[in-house]
């Protein structure tokens, strides 16, 4: 591996050609859907990369659909500075960008074939991780949600290790930013018709009616929704204060910009669903300046974790890094660590993601301590966007 | 080196049973692991199964239901389309949601994806539905029939998808059930073999078995059948399992023990043989001697010395009779004949027939015996065994203590039972022989005694319903306590010479009797006919029993008085010609003999009177009153 310490080798699975680039010749293609033909291939491929007796790498899988390519772009830049191990691979299925529950289960059944796989990273929504979870389950590989808030997947099983906060948190988070911040007494919840929409829209409603806000209605949506029908049936039952939303970059960059078609100077509020750059931008057009997401963090942390963190991202990506790249680095680096610390088995270090918190000190990741203790402490940061970059509006 | 080699009958049994327990648990275990299980996990794949396929119906049919609402009726107005709508968003916000937070984790990984597409599907037909609600709320109405339609093919497609996974999971329903009926196929197979396997080793173990044990235990059985028909140089070979050996050697022991014992006792039986026949040798010249001493005692003017000398010679020639007399029964083995028995009389007669020992041995004899003590039944010969072994183990014990030498003889009634107490001041039952002292051949004599006295004597103690112990003893020596039922009844008396000869005295004349003496002894006749004449018979003799009944035909006689043993004619013989010939007169026939064991014989034949035997050395007194009660005399002499 030359000067890569670590010797990782970060592994792209591209559709049909099951071509495999080693870390020092890192490409990616996002755009490219899986087919059976692909799959196979990519599968096959790796099969035979990592067939022998005693396992010689360790192989991390990848199943976080957006932005991945540039958080395992920066992982493996950061574990070529580690020591020499043993050699850590990760596989990145790219094989659709999707959150879709039915497209992710196939993506973790192919992932549970790859020789020497210890650990997958993902999914990228709460009902497809939960709906992957028991894949894993079954073939005892450790998942790591990164960025997943529904507070189910605490629950489901002792192979699935949730990262983010859950919803119910957040929620609270995003009613005291309404009513402290906005200074709102009514609000209109749109919310996407899934685990974390649902979730969250609980989550917020509770923490909603806590404060004493009023909920004009609350509409389910998805990226196929009329939005202007909607958010016009909506507006029906009055004018809000304050529009919360409970779903991805797509609908609320769409109900920001009906919205503001509409009814002009309301504020709409996402979950961290939204957090997805420049996509929000592109869906939300002018309305950007009118919206708010909750992040998990944001560059401008002042730790030096988060710093050099910040610094290797923009100088491998070319942009500014988000709280989700952030989440899905810290997922990565702490599987990355338990390899590094326990070797290539996977009870063992499921054992070690168990243990930190309790019998191992938490691991420094960029988000902060990395526990999987349900009372993990993580900073909630509410962000708008000016110039194409999340700011920091609250705390 | 046989020893070494052999293995414990019971190594060869544990192992025969954790065999057994190995094979039935590894049946077990196999119908648990490869059938059981399977069957457990075809039901347990069932399950979940149809639960969360009917949790997703149940969703379905309420969207449905929902969506059937959209269908605008013809003719429907505004008011009636948002009452509709409005149905329908409560019925879409009534829809519950998945509960679980690994909603597929029990179902087969290939329902999976058309459960997870359904999940998505739900959500998109749920907005849809919220999206036709919203175009009424805002008076679209031209729109809302295009929400219709897009959601009815939603619905066909969820109900694709719910049938896609209904599909999958009987896929894998039937893919379970015939890896079960394969297992199941397997499992007949695997048992079928097993169950083989199990006989043939069932066989060869039985052989195993039947050679390691079965032959010995045959051989064994035949061993005893062999020593029970007598045959007690039966040898078994000393081989086998270790504890088979063992029985071997304790069976050829026990031949050879009782090999030992048989040729004691078959001394011990010659010796009762001869002294039967010797006994009547000496009893005829014994009864010579006290009738003869008798007659001319009866002479007058008697010198008073002579006098003396001739009852000293009469009295011990009684004295030798009854120890003759004694030893016989002693040695006479019959059948026992319960009934009350005076144990102070016993003892007596026991002490009697062991006299000759205590002067020799310097052993002086303590009576300390219940006057008018109550009966115990018992059989009088019997118990007089016991005491005669007790009383010799006593002396023998005695033999190796410092004089004073003592035996104390007690009797006493307590409560039901009558005991008898005899003790020694010897040095007493060792402590280590003690618990097995009345166990077969236990002797603390070495080899001089045979181990079987207090043996034989506890269970005559036994079979007569009491018992017999070593109890403590005050001088320290051996004290054995015998106790017996209590009974009523007058003892049988078995020995009353002097006082015959004192009722003799007192009996009026035999005044005019005609007696016919039958004897070979002239020495018993001669006196015999002299005594009853002296007493007023008129008395025949005759040296055989032809000549005298010869002589009772040609003049009947009143009684006849005949020895049992005679040359030619035999005294039974000629009963039985009288009881042909007289029978009247074979009513009034007295016997003498002086051999008991022939008496003995005669006491089982119904016909013969044994009751009228009169045993050598007869004394004269007593056959004068056995003569008077066959005639029927009154004592005071008048006739019947």
């Amino acid at each position: 591996m030359g000067g890569l310490g670590m010797g990782v080798r970060a592994v792209i699975i591209l559709g049909g050609v099951g071509e495999r680039r080693r870390a020092s010749g890192l490409a990616f293609d996002l755009g490219r859907r899986m087919t059976p033909r692909s799959v196979v291939g990519t599968l096959l491929v790796a099969a035979a990369l990592a067939c022998g007796g005693e396992p010689d790498v360790a192989v991390i899988g990848y199943a976080f659909p957006s932005g991945g390519a540039a958080s395992v772009a920066v992982a493996r830049d950061e574990i070529a500075g580690w020591p020499a191990g043993l050699p850590i691979e990760i596989v990145y299925d790219s094989g659709g960008v999707s959150d879709l529950p039915d497209v992710e289960v196939e993506r973790a059944l192919r992932l549970v074939t790859v020789p020497d796989l210890v650990a997958v990273v993902g999914h990228g929504g709460s009902r497809a991780s939960l709906a992957a979870a028991p894949v894993y389950h079954d073939a005892g590989v450790p998942q790591v949600v990164p960025t997943s808030t529904s507070r189910l997947i605490a629950h489901a099983g002792p192979w699935t290790f949730p990262l983010a906060p859950n919803d119910s948190l957040e929620g609270a988070f995003i009613a005291d930013f309404v009513a402290d911040r906005l200074g709102a007494r009514r609000v209109l919840l749109f919310y996407v018709n899934d685990e974390y929409g649902e979730g969250l829209r609980e989550g917020t409603r509770a923490g909603l009616a806590h404060r004493g806000l009023a909920v004009i209605d609350e509409m389910p949506v998805d990226p196929q929704s009329d939005f202007p029908t909607l958010v016009d049936a909506a507006l029906l039952k009055g004018t809000p204060d304050a529009v919360i939303v409970a779903a991805r970059w797509e609908e609320t960059g769409r109900i920001a910009r009906h919205l503001t078609a509409r009814a002009a100077n309301v504020p709409v509020v996402a979950g961290d669903g939204a957090m997805l750059l420049p996509a929000l931008l592109q869906h939300a057009g002018p309305a950007i300046s009118s919206i708010c997401v909750v992040t998990f963090w944001l560059p401008d942390s002042p730790d030096s974790v988060s710093q050099a963190y910040a610094d290797r991202f923009r100088r491998l990506n070319g942009r500014e890094p988000t709280g989700p790249d952030a989440m899905t680095h810290d997922a990565l680096m702490v599987v990355a660590q338990a390899v590094r610390t326990v070797g290539a088995d996977r009870v063992a270090i499921a054992r070690f993601l168990r243990a930190l918190g309790r019998t191992r000190p938490p691991y420094r990741g960029v988000t902060g301590p990395i526990t999987f203790l349900p009372d993990r402490a993580v900073e909630f940061v509410m962000a708008r966007f000016e110039d194409g970059r999340a700011v920091r509006v609250a705390p | 080196m046989a020893g070494a080699r052999s293995i414990r009958l019971r190594t060869i049994l544990a192992f025969v049973f954790f065999s057994m327990a190995l094979y039935v648990g590894v049946l077990w275990a196999y119908l648990a692991v490869g059938v059981a299980r399977r069957a457990s996990a075809v039901t347990a794949r069932t399950t979940p199964i149809v639960q969360l396929m009917a949790a997703v119906q149940a969703r379905s049919a309420d969207l449905a239901s929902a969506v059937a609402l959209t269908v605008r009726p013809i003719g429907a107005d505004s008011a009636s389309l948002v009452g509709r709508a409005i149905s329908v968003r409560v019925l879409v916000d009534a829809l519950d949601q998945r509960p679980a937070a690994a909603p597929f984790a029990d179902v087969p990984p290939e329902m999976r994806v058309p459960l997870a597409r359904a999940d998505q599907q739900i959500s998109r037909l749920k907005n849809l539905l919220v999206e036709y609600a919203a175009l009424v709320e805002l008076g679209r109405l031209a729109e809302v029939e295009a929400r219709h339609h897009a959601a009815d093919a939603l619905l066909g497609e969820l109900q694709s998808s719910l049938a896609a996974a209904q599909l999958a999971g009987l896929s894998s329903q039937v893919e379970g059930e015939r890896a079960f009926s394969t297992a199941l196929d397997r499992a007949l197979v695997v048992v079928a073999v097993w169950l083989v396997v199990g006989l043939v080793m069932l066989s060869l173990l039985a052989a195993y078995l039947w050679r390691r044990v079965d032959r010995h235990l045959h051989a064994l059985d035949v061993g005893l059948q062999r020593v029970a028909a007598g045959e007690l140089h039966t040898r078994l070979p000393e081989t086998g399992a270790h504890e088979l050996r063992h029985l071997a050697e304790l069976f050829n022991e026990m031949t050879r023990v009782l090999r030992e014992r048989a040729e004691q006792q078959g001394r011990f039986a010659a010796a009762g043989e001869l002294l039967a026949g010797v006994a009547h040798e000496v009893n005829n010249p014994l009864m010579a001697i006290a009738a003869l001493a008798e007659i001319r005692l009866g002479e007058p003017n008697v010198d008073p010395e002579l006098r003396h000398e001739l009852e000293q010679i009469r009295e011990q020639a009684a004295r030798a009779g009854r120890l003759l007399t004694g030893l016989l029964r002693f040695v006479r083995a019959e059948a026992p004949r319960p009934g009350p028995v005076d144990l102070n009389a016993a003892l007596a007669r026991s002490l009697d027939l062991l006299s000759y020992r205590f002067p020799l041995e310097e052993v002086d004899v303590m009576r300390r015996l219940a006057p008018a003590l109550a009966p115990a039944l018992c059989d009088a010969m019997r118990v007089e065994q016991v005491f005669v072994n007790l009383l010799s183990n006593a002396l023998d014990a005695l033999r190796t203590a410092a004089p004073p030498r003592r035996i104390t003889v007690e009797t006493w009634v307590d409560e039901d039972r009558v005991c008898a107490a005899i003790a020694d001041t010897g040095p007493g039952v060792p402590a280590d022989i003690r618990h097995r002292l009345f166990r077969p051949f236990v002797s603390t004599k070495g080899t001089g005694g045979t181990g079987l006295g207090l043996y034989i004597s506890r269970e005559i103690a036994r079979a007569a319903g009491g018992d017999l112990g070593l109890v403590s003893s005050e001088t320290g020596g051996a004290r054995f306590l015998l106790s017996l039922p209590r009974t009523e009844g007058r003892p049988e008396s078995i020995d009353g010479g002097g006082a015959h000869r004192e009722a003799g005295r007192a009996l009026a004349p035999l005044a005019g009797l005609r007696v016919l003496v039958a004897d070979d002894e002239e020495a018993i006749r001669r006196p015999v006919a002299l005594y009853l004449t002296r007493r007023g018979a008129q008395v025949m003799s005759a040296a055989d029993g032809q000549a005298a009944l010869e002589l009772l035909t040609a003049d009947p006689p009143d009684v006849v008085v005949a020895d049992l043993r005679m040359p030619g004619m035999s005294g039974i013989a000629l009963y039985e010609a009288i009881c042909d010939r007289a029978p009247l007169l074979a009513e009034r026939v007295v016997f003498l003999s002086g051999d008991l064991s022939q008496l003995a014989e005669l006491g089982g034949d119904e016909r013969f009177p044994s009751d009228r035997v009169l045993a050598k050395p007869v004394d004269l007194a007593e056959l004068e009153i056995c003569v008077r009660a066959v005639a029927s005399l009154d004592p005071s002499g008048a006739g019947t």
